[in-house]
């Protein structure tokens, strides 16, 4: 129970982080993706179920509050938090550098599906010119990582 | 080898969610404007939310700068900044009328209700996918907000219009600089007109001018025509960036939008029909 209360703070956290960082220049902007960056947190830290809940709400979060299709970053999310929370269970991911590339890779995976789908599906364009979106995977992978690993050393302190 | 019974649960429930989002994306073909039920619902229960976050976040750097300032010049300086607000917000809507308007009587007549016509929202919200597609404001249906409502910035510049779903509380606010929006424009120069449409970045482009038209230099500003039927003529869009040619019957023309999304804190709705004007 305090693994769901805790969640929901951290998502509401993302929505706050989201509404205030729109006012970073664009280039910054598209660095940061707060809803990935904590489904991907909360996958490492409570599995792969809460990964997968928590990336529903997020990315359906992420759907109602953009122009996109209701449910697409919600499917995409979904997958990234199940994905990332079975991966850390099955393999040793305890070492930083493997678990940030393993981080990398589906975070990147996951935005490569989101625009896909978006533009296969619906003939949407995400902002693929702007160099600094496709560094999303690598923020998140070393955000969420870096986070992950300093809240794991505080809580054995 | 069988998974293990917890295991099996996870894969069950991943399954299951994986299917609803297929069912909930399937749905959506072709979209429909107002978005489906649940979007709807999942929207009236996340704006609020995200209106109280940032309620919460203004609070707090709000309760900072009265703490360093004294409060009776903020006060006074508020009171000052609202009127300005409304002032350059009835100018605007003014010269509308005007343009549109001969004799003096029905002038008079149709201004005694603009006054009135003017709601002033705060932005609550920015687009999660791309902060340059739409934004969410806190004034709904319930504050007599509609769909294709156009809505300025406090200098009174165009900053996009309402669009589906209006709710009750909130609504959203597609940017001229989304890149699926389209307006009527014309350049202050020598008249050329277009279609300015947003490139999901930040900036425009003035689409649809001949390469065989009238000449368009840099620094020229670019207003709405009101030939689309939504935004009414003479309202500032923005500078022309840079124009070049874009294949054989086309130019390609890059406009800056005078409207500036970062702190932009503050919007006026124009809530009135403009084809009555």
């Amino acid at each position: 129970m305090r693994h769901w209360s805790k969640s929901s703070l951290i998502i509401l956290l993302a929505l706050l982080l989201q509404f205030l960082w729109r006012s970073t220049p664009r280039t910054i902007n598209d660095l940061f993706n707060f809803f990935s960056v904590i489904v991907v947190y909360l996958a490492l830290r409570y599995g792969e179920i809460a990964g997968a809940l928590s990336g529903t709400v997020a990315g359906l979060a992420q759907d109602a509050l953009s122009l996109h299709v209701f449910g697409l970053a919600g499917l995409t999310k979904t997958g990234l938090g199940f994905g990332v929370g079975l991966a850390f269970r099955k393999l040793n991911l305890q070492p930083l550098g493997r678990q940030l590339l393993i981080l990398f890779f589906a975070c990147w995976f996951e935005l490569l599906a989101w625009t896909g789908l978006a533009y296969l599906t619906f003939a949407l364009k995400a902002p693929l010119w702007s160099g600094s979106f496709w560094l999303q995977p690598l923020t998140t992978a070393l955000i969420t990582g870096l986070l992950f690993h300093l809240t794991n050393r505080w809580t054995k302190e | 080898m069988a998974l293990p019974l917890k295991e099996r649960k996870a894969f069950r429930l991943f399954s299951l969610l994986i299917l609803g989002h297929l069912v909930l994306i399937s749905l959506q073909v072709p979209r429909s404007e107002d978005g489906t039920l649940f979007k709807q619902a999942f929207l009236a229960v996340l704006t609020p939310l995200q209106a109280a976050m940032s309620g919460m976040s203004r609070e707090i750097s709000g309760f900072w700068n009265n703490y360093l300032l004294w409060r009776d010049i903020r006060e006074q300086n508020q009171k000052l900044r609202d009127e300005v607000f409304y002032l350059r917000q009835e100018n605007i809507l003014l010269k509308t009328v005007l343009q549109r308007l001969g004799e003096e009587a029905e002038i008079r007549e149709r201004l005694k209700n603009l006054s009135s016509s003017l709601i002033v929202a705060a932005v609550v919200g920015s687009d999660a996918a791309n902060i340059y597609k739409s934004i969410v404001i806190n004034r709904g249906e319930k504050h007599k907000i509609k769909a294709d409502m156009v809505v300025l910035d406090p200098q009174g510049n165009l900053v996009g219009r309402v669009i589906n779903p209006v709710l009750a509380w909130t609504s959203r606010v597609q940017l001229i600089t989304d890149d699926t929006s389209g307006v009527g424009a014309v350049t202050t120069g020598k008249g050329v007109s277009g279609v300015l449409r947003g490139d999901g970045h930040g900036r425009c482009y003035l689409d649809y001018v001949l390469v065989s038209s009238a000449e368009i230099n840099v620094g020229e500003e670019v207003v709405t025509s009101g030939f689309d039927g939504i935004y009414p003529a003479g309202i500032p869009l923005g500078r022309v960036l840079a124009v070049s040619r874009e294949g054989t019957l086309f130019r390609k023309i890059i406009i800056e939008p005078f409207f500036q999304l970062n702190g932009l804190v503050q919007v006026g709705v124009l809530a009135f029909d403009l084809k009555k004007f």
